[in-house]
């Protein structure tokens, strides 16, 4: 009990001193203070959408990781180019029996018309 | 919503100083605990401010204890690059050094003068210090904030036993050291 007494007076000694210390601040170190709270309250409110630091490193790797993959994916399955084929004027060409020489000279023979037509 | 922020910034007014205070006497430099006051007060707007009001003191000491943890881990490893990297500008309390520490400040009080006001806060600073982080930390949330055992393992992130060890502890050193102290 007489300890305990002891410590009580030892305890309330060490806080006087500790509160006085408090009280002797020097004016800097509060101008200094007031200035980080001021600060504090501004760059807080700042931050609308808050992701805990913790989550905050493992999400942005997460989310690089994901997009490496996706672009992975995407490049090595993707479907090979198909030529656009729209000219089926050359298959039906390709696949008749005819003389190819004719097809050939085709753009000789079309001047030649269009020569004549001026011409006349 | 201005009612809020206003309530917050009285809540870090009541508390900056105390705060401060136990920053500078466990990271023995002002521009640390400065730094740790502002990192804790940040994240407790941040990612607190939304919480009720009365859960903010309990997590601003919290949020202030990791801090404080942190720092001295940190101190340990450039303590440790500094063996290995000898021309890195660190003193030895692992600070790096200021030049301008050594200018003497014009407007200071006469040292004695200074010297006798605060002999017993010093003493007193200095016998914390000797304690190890857990037992400054226990100790100055339970005697000088007044927190209870409860509120004390929250902000400790520790049981309520190891606070009540390390209190006791805490307490047993410093009437050690201080046996003949005055103030």
């Amino acid at each position: 009990m007489k300890q305990y007494l002891h410590d009580e007076d030892f305890l309330k000694k060490v806080k006087t001193c500790l509160d006085f210390n408090m009280e002797q601040m020097e004016t800097e170190t509060l101008v200094r203070l007031r200035r980080i709270r001021h600060y504090a309250m501004s760059a807080g409110k700042r931050s609308f959408f808050v992701i805990p630091d913790r989550f905050y490193k493992p999400a942005v790797g997460l989310m690089a990781v994901a997009c490496v993959i996706i672009m992975c994916v995407f490049l090595c399955f993707r479907s090979p180019e198909i030529p656009n084929i729209n000219h089926m004027e050359d298959m039906e060409i390709l696949s008749c029996g005819d003389n190819l020489g004719l097809y050939e000279q085709l753009d000789f023979y079309s001047w030649i018309a269009k020569e004549s037509r001026h011409a006349g | 919503m201005q009612d809020g922020d206003n309530r917050m910034n009285i809540f870090l007014a009541s508390v900056e100083r105390r705060a401060f205070c136990m920053a500078r006497i466990s990271a023995e430099n002002r521009e640390d605990a400065l730094d740790i006051v502002q990192d804790t007060m940040f994240r407790l707007v941040r990612s607190y401010g939304h919480k009720p009001e009365k859960e903010w003191h309990p997590i601003f000491f919290r949020i202030l204890q990791n801090r404080i943890r942190d720092y001295h881990r940190r101190s340990r490893m450039r303590r440790r690059l500094q063996v290995w990297v000898p021309f890195l500008g660190y003193n030895e309390n692992g600070q790096i050094k200021d030049p301008m520490d050594a200018v003497q400040d014009a407007d200071a009080l006469d040292p004695m003068e200074q010297a006798a006001v605060r002999q017993s806060v010093n003493a007193l600073e200095a016998a914390l210090r000797t304690l190890s982080v857990r037992q400054q930390q226990v100790f100055l949330l339970r005697a000088w904030e007044g927190m209870s055992v409860k509120e004390t393992a929250f902000a400790m992130k520790c049981s309520e036993g190891a606070v009540k060890t390390h209190y006791s502890r805490a307490v047993h050193r410093l009437r050690r050291i201080l046996e003949d102290w005055e103030i």
